[in-house]
């Protein structure tokens, strides 16, 4: 099983789940869930030492991309599919999605003219 | 309009690219005013959120100290955006706080929030039976490589 990156290095995008903060579905359920949406999930995980004991927890990589670093994000990229799985995993923290590109993500038209 | 989006991205994340973070930019500068003159050189520590070390304004021996985790301003710094989804500006800081506490933690190396959390999809809120549904916010950070 490969490790889980801390932070996405430049020009990657990270999309996953910590199976461990689920709340409200079994992991097989999450897993089940993500496949629903097209993704292939692939089981990653993070080891630290903390006050002399080690810890491991389990990841969820539902999808990774490399880009050129100098880009951005399209404002609607993934996001259906992140609506989705914040409106049905609680908590939404259970749910990530990194990046690291330049110039981040998009502003899309509607959000900013809601916001305003 | 099209044209001028290259300038507004440009203006929202200002000088945070994923990589090239200024070094040490995030360092403060308070407390420096109330250190003992006999420190020759204490300079820029901060604790975990980029405050300056408790300890250190206030003992003029810093070394005598148990440091915390403190950031190095000689590290290389890089930086990432992380998405989370809130019901207010409040709670999407708080997330992008609990989020570097994490990674902080889990990669042992300092993790931090830069600014607060930027909306690109404004919570909405309960109407009659129907529940409300979150917004969503980007965070920033940065971490020493």
């Amino acid at each position: 099983m490969k490790v889980m990156p801390i932070r996405p290095q430049p020009g990657e995008i990270l999309f996953y789940l910590s199976p461990e903060d689920i709340e409200n579905m079994s992991t097989l359920e999450a897993l089940t869930l993500v496949e629903s949406l097209g993704f292939k999930s692939e089981f990653r995980y993070r080891s630290w030492e903390k006050d002399g004991q080690q810890k491991t927890k389990l990841y969820i990589l539902i999808h990774y991309e490399k880009r050129e670093f100098n880009s951005a994000l399209e404002a609607d990229y993934l996001s259906a599919e992140q609506e989705i799985l914040a409106t049905r995993i609680k908590p939404t923290s259970a749910v990530h999605f990194s990046y690291c590109l330049k110039y981040g993500r998009e502003m899309a038209e509607t959000s900013a003219s809601v916001a305003a | 309009m099209m044209k001028y989006l290259p300038i507004a991205i440009a203006l929202t994340f200002g000088l945070t690219g994923c990589s090239g973070g200024l070094y040490g930019d995030s360092i403060s500068d308070q407390g420096r005013g109330s250190m003992a003159p006999a420190v020759p050189f204490v300079p820029h520590i901060v604790d975990g959120y980029g405050n300056p070390a408790p300890e250190l304004q206030s003992t003029p021996n810093p070394s005598a100290q148990t440091m915390p985790m403190l950031q190095d301003p000689e590290a290389e710094s890089e930086e990432w955006s992380d998405e989370v989804w809130a019901n207010s500006q409040e709670e999407a800081d708080q997330a992008c706080q609990a989020k570097a506490d994490m990674a902080t933690e889990e990669g042992r190396s300092v993790v931090t929030v830069l600014g607060k959390a930027q909306m690109r999809v404004s919570p909405k809120p309960a109407k009659g039976n129907k529940s409300g549904t979150s917004g969503k916010f980007v965070c920033r950070f940065r971490s020493e490589v």
